[in-house]
């Protein structure tokens, strides 16, 4: 089964022109896809809509064989919970809370028993054990990065979704969290992350190349140039 | 510059609603007051010189109490707005311009909260002041007069005492420091500079001063001087403030364990880490509750009966409108900046009620350690009377129970309103990088 499933995805903004037009994808267990496209493809858009953040206007959204449009606001929250992670480019962070209180809030909102080992372990491997107990104002920007990909680490979600994860970072610091996303696509878990960044995205298995809110076309573990070429063809297109 | 003025008022328009809130609200309370001092000039004689009492009353406790809750709210919104401050000085725009726009829009802001309070308070205040005056032997038939250059005198009033008031918020926009800012939107955490000790330690020998000079005095005339001594003990506390309301706060909050619920822990992070940043609701809400209990426990301790509602609308409706408002705008205000907080916890898979549980704690977490604090001056006040008179009536603490039981009302407006919208917005808009 795969992990998630889109069939001819549509959305649109209060009646205004369609961003997203049928997008048909899936994900399999373990997989890392990225997705690409020129600036107004509607990247982050699918990214939210896949991820039951956004409402599709039509078209079906599954998460583990559970169509997100059936869930109701309280179970989709549930849904998330228990199986889907999330790294934003921003506003990753609750500031009120240290890195370790942010690391545990998702296994604590779903009152799930995580062990301390187990937080140690998360925050250990984004090498940030002696900030366990720092704020997030504290941190630099890729820091607080590593620590969003920490709690995915840590509470091991089925699905991580990242949207622009390295947006804000130099090229060390956004290598260093490639890596960590690269990790967490193991198993039966598997991570889709939305990018600008084109040699972040040839990490991927595949990329999906979007084109004015159509997948464009896809590619099965691409080199850079690949990739480049892929999205260069696309906004030529546009 | 003009322009700027404007756009920024229009655009931050959640974030200027505070201090244009105060702002009306001290000019409808000074309304009252000018009502007291022009019906005084028309009454004259005895007559005149009560009411010239009760209304220079009310101006200075409401203009004491507008000071401090302005002073709170005004400063909330330049901390609010550091981040556009800060990009305003990376554009090219210097110190001094950045403190001219902020002064020019709370004076804008002040004109039209002023004017607003005053247009509300228009068909008020007479009917109003008539029925407060009417149970005070001597002043039940005075005429009540209040003219165009009584609401026109309020309105300039309140715009000067915006601008005194946020004149200190207005030099700290100007200098905020770009990088630190961009890196820090919270901003840093309030510290105690040493203005704030000195005036702290003033306000406690002044205190100690009042409270010795009590022995042998007639019990009759204790109820002036034990209010001051409540007032003053209140300041000092508001002195102290960004290191005792946290110390307050995390004291009686470990008594509940983190584990009880998600909201509460979230309420707790989240109440901890703004009262260490800003005094802004606080204060005002220990400021109400040391007043209302420091008046019932004077008044209970002189024995000069019991207190009438007339007599505290004159003697502290204003300063505890002003307060409890003071508090709640300052919660709506900075509500912008949790709901992304609260965005954040809905992806983290938190439920919207969740998010509404902690805005309820937070409510009470605010109130309970306000009541907390505001009885210390409560206490203060009691224990003097028993030494000076030999009686410790419990009326102060019924009050402070009241009071804050109208003020986690308040709050819990304050805070579930914006709350309950925010968890309703969608989360994907305010997680998306700007």
């Amino acid at each position: 089964m795969s992990v998630l499933e889109a069939h001819e995805v549509t959305k649109s903004f209060g009646g205004t022109e369609a961003v997203l037009r049928g997008i048909s994808l899936h994900v399999e267990p373990g997989e890392l896809v990225s997705i690409v496209g020129p600036s107004g493809s509607g990247k982050s858009t699918l990214l939210y809509c896949l991820a039951g953040l956004e409402a599709v206007t039509s078209g079906t959204v599954s998460i583990l064989g559970t169509p997100l449009a059936g869930l109701g606001r309280r179970r989709l929250a549930a849904f998330r919970r228990d199986h889907v992670g999330f790294v934003f480019q921003s506003y990753n962070l609750i500031t009120s809370l240290t890195v370790w209180d942010n690391v545990a809030l998702p296994a604590r909102l779903a009152r799930r028993p995580i062990g301390a080992d187990e937080v140690a372990a998360a925050i250990e491997r984004v090498g940030l054990s002696d900030r366990a107990r720092y704020k997030p104002a504290q941190l630099s920007g890729g820091q607080q990065q590593r620590v969003a990909v920490a709690r995915v680490l840590a509470t091991r979600p089925d699905l991580v979704f990242a949207d622009e994860p390295t947006g804000a970072l130099d090229t060390a610091k956004g290598d260093a969290v490639l890596r960590l996303l690269r990790e967490a696509a193991t198993g039966d878990r598997s991570v889709v992350m939305v990018t600008h960044d084109l040699e972040a995205a040839a990490r991927g298995d595949r990329v999906l190349v979007l084109r004015d809110g159509r997948l464009h076309a896809e590619l099965h573990h691409p080199t850079p140039a690949e990739v480049l070429a892929a999205v260069g063809a696309a906004s030529e297109a546009v | 510059m003009l322009r700027l003025v404007v756009s920024e008022l229009r655009q931050k328009a959640r974030i200027w609603l505070g201090v244009t809130v105060v702002a009306a609200a001290t000019a409808a309370v000074l309304d009252v007051a000018a009502t007291a001092i022009e019906t005084a000039v028309h009454a004259g004689g005895n007559a005149g010189l009560a009411l010239y009492a009760i209304g220079g009353l009310m101006v200075v406790t409401t203009t004491v109490a507008a000071v401090v809750v302005l002073s709170a709210a005004a400063n909330l919104t330049v901390v609010l707005q550091q981040r556009d401050y800060a990009l305003w000085q990376l554009t090219g725009i210097g110190p001094a311009a950045v403190r001219l726009v902020v002064s020019a829009q709370l004076v804008v802001v002040a004109l039209l909260g002023a004017v607003a309070g005053t247009l509300l308070a228009l068909p008020l205040v007479r009917p109003l002041f008539a029925r407060i005056v009417s149970d005070t032997d001597g002043l039940g038939s005075v005429e009540v007069v209040f003219g165009p250059l009584s609401y026109v005198s309020v309105v300039v009033f309140v715009a000067v005492v915006v601008l005194f008031a946020g004149g200190g918020s207005a030099r700290r926009a100007a200098r905020v420091s770009g990088l630190a800012v961009l890196r820090d939107p919270d901003g840093p955490t309030t510290r105690m500079g040493v203005l704030r000790w000195v005036a702290a330690a003033v306000l406690a020998v002044l205190a100690l001063v009042i409270v010795r000079s009590l022995g042998g005095r007639p019990v009759s005339g204790l109820e002036p001087p034990l209010l001051f001594t409540g007032l003053l003990v209140a300041s000092l506390s508001v002195c102290v403030g960004p290191v005792l309301y946290p110390a307050v706060m995390r004291a009686w909050t470990s008594v509940v364990p983190a584990t009880v619920s998600s909201s509460w822990f979230l309420a707790r992070a989240g109440a901890l880490h703004r009262v260490g940043r800003s005094s802004a609701t606080m204060s005002p809400l220990v400021v109400a509750v040391a007043l209302a209990g420091s008046l019932y426990a004077a008044n209970g301790v002189a024995g000069s009966g019991a207190v009438g509602v007339a007599a505290v609308v004159l003697l502290i409706g204003g300063p505890l409108l002003l307060s409890v408002l003071g508090a709640a705008v300052t919660v709506v205000m900075a509500s912008g900046a949790r709901d992304r907080e609260a965005a954040l916890v809905q992806a983290s898979g938190g439920t919207a009620e969740v998010v509404v549980a902690a805005a309820a704690w937070e409510a009470v977490l605010y109130v309970v350690t306000a009541a907390l604090v505001g009885t210390v001056a409560v206490g203060v006040v009691t224990v003097a009377g028993w030494w000076a008179a030999g009686a410790a009536p419990g009326a102060g603490f019924v009050a402070v129970a009241v009071t804050a039981a109208g003020e986690l009302v308040l709050m819990l407006v304050a805070t579930l309103l914006p709350a309950w919208w925010g968890s309703r917005r969608p989360i994907a808009g305010l997680l998306a990088a700007e």
